[in-house]
């Protein structure tokens, strides 16, 4: 089980993906804007955030910016779940390389499913070839 | 020399060279074509009167080796000239088009252009509310898309209820009865029924209460169109 922080504006999506992820066992936080999820962040230590890049009248990309910003959630992953694709993001010359992220979907060409499994890979320990200990997988 | 004509809406226009421009068109029977209009941008081209944004023109096109075609003769069918008069309707036939541009491939329906067709028609017309417009477009376009939703049973495969609440579930487009209060009611379901079959918004406009019931389905028409089409 994993604890998900889903940042998302839209209250019937979130509410859909919270519900799909807790039936999948997870443990689920929502915030609707930037701010909250920052204050969520630190308050619930997620295991993994999954983000939308349109968030109302805030931009997913500052959050990240903020987010990267603290040591300790530099290497947090983050799942983008996102009503711009890939490509348009690049074309308006915003770049997500330097922020970390695990993985990008964009949401009219992805189904809960798709999401939950990457959660799974991301939240789930690895062992180690050696079994010295465990990692989190990247 | 292979060419045909047919009825096209303007999706998109993009200035090219000196005075020439690339338009996308969406056709009735050839889907969405791409041509290029030869000096259309100098004040005496006899093509620049036929191609108009939020208007259904008879086109002529030459079709071309490559993915360009040459535009060659446009007549004005049908210019809906009180869109732009108000800002907000404009607005919305923006909204429509780039919709429309995004979702649609080569090989579009002539559905499609029927949908683009009543919704300038509709936006056009003064009496029609834009935002019951709006509505329905959506509506409509996730329904030729394939996402409509399911409208006549429950999650469960009951029939909806009178007395129940409902919440909504995107994973399989179907009505969930919710314990707690849902946030739709039957009210709301036969509201969006009557709207994924209406062949055009005047209908919707009739429905009792239609402004607040629209008020309160069209987040949840956003929420379909984000998670099933490219917005």
């Amino acid at each position: 089980m994993a604890k998900i922080l889903v940042l998302e504006a839209d209250k019937i999506l979130a509410g859909n993906l919270s519900r799909y992820l807790r039936n999948s066992g997870h443990s689920v936080t929502w915030s609707s804007g930037p701010q909250e999820a920052i204050e969520q962040t630190d308050k619930n230590q997620p295991d993994v955030i999954v983000t939308d890049l349109v968030l109302g009248e805030h931009s997913g990309v500052e959050f990240l910016y903020e987010l990267r910003s603290y040591p300790e959630w530099q290497d947090l992953p983050v799942i983008i779940l996102s009503t711009i694709a890939y490509n348009d993001l690049a074309s308006t010359g915003h770049s997500l390389k330097e922020l970390n992220i695990a993985e990008f979907y964009y949401k009219s060409e992805t189904s809960l499913p798709e999401i939950a499994k990457a959660i799974d890979l991301l939240s789930q320990p690895l062992q180690s070839p050696a079994g010295l200990g465990t990692r989190t997988a990247r | 020399m292979k060419q045909f004509s047919d009825k096209a809406v303007i999706l998109t226009r993009t200035d090219f060279g000196e005075a020439d421009r690339i338009i996308t068109f969406l056709t009735a029977r050839h889907g969405k074509v791409k041509a290029i209009a030869k000096a259309v941008r100098k004040s005496k081209s006899k093509l620049a009167g036929g191609i108009e944004l939020f208007s259904v023109s008879d086109i002529t096109v030459i079709v071309g080796r490559g993915e360009i075609n040459t535009l060659i003769s446009t007549r004005l069918v049908k210019h809906y000239a009180n869109i732009v008069k108000d800002l907000a309707r404009t607005q919305l036939a923006y909204e429509f088009i780039r919709l429309l541009n995004k979702n649609t491939e080569t090989a579009a329906e002539f559905a499609y252009f029927k949908l683009i067709k009543t919704g300038f028609e509709a936006l056009d017309d003064s009496s029609i509310d834009p935002e019951l417009t709006a509505l329905w477009f959506n509506m409509q376009l996730l329904k030729i898309a394939g996402h409509a939703p399911n409208l006549r049973s429950d999650s469960r495969g009951a029939k909806l209820k009178s007395s129940a609440t409902y919440g909504f579930r995107l994973d399989d487009m179907h009505f969930a009865p919710q314990e707690s209060a849902g946030d739709f009611t039957e009210h709301h379901i036969k509201f969006l029924r009557v709207g994924f079959a209406a062949r055009g918004p005047r209908v919707l406009a009739r429905v009792v209460e239609a402004s607040k019931l629209a008020e309160a389905t069209q987040p949840l028409i956003q929420t379909m169109l984000k998670s099933s089409l490219r917005v």
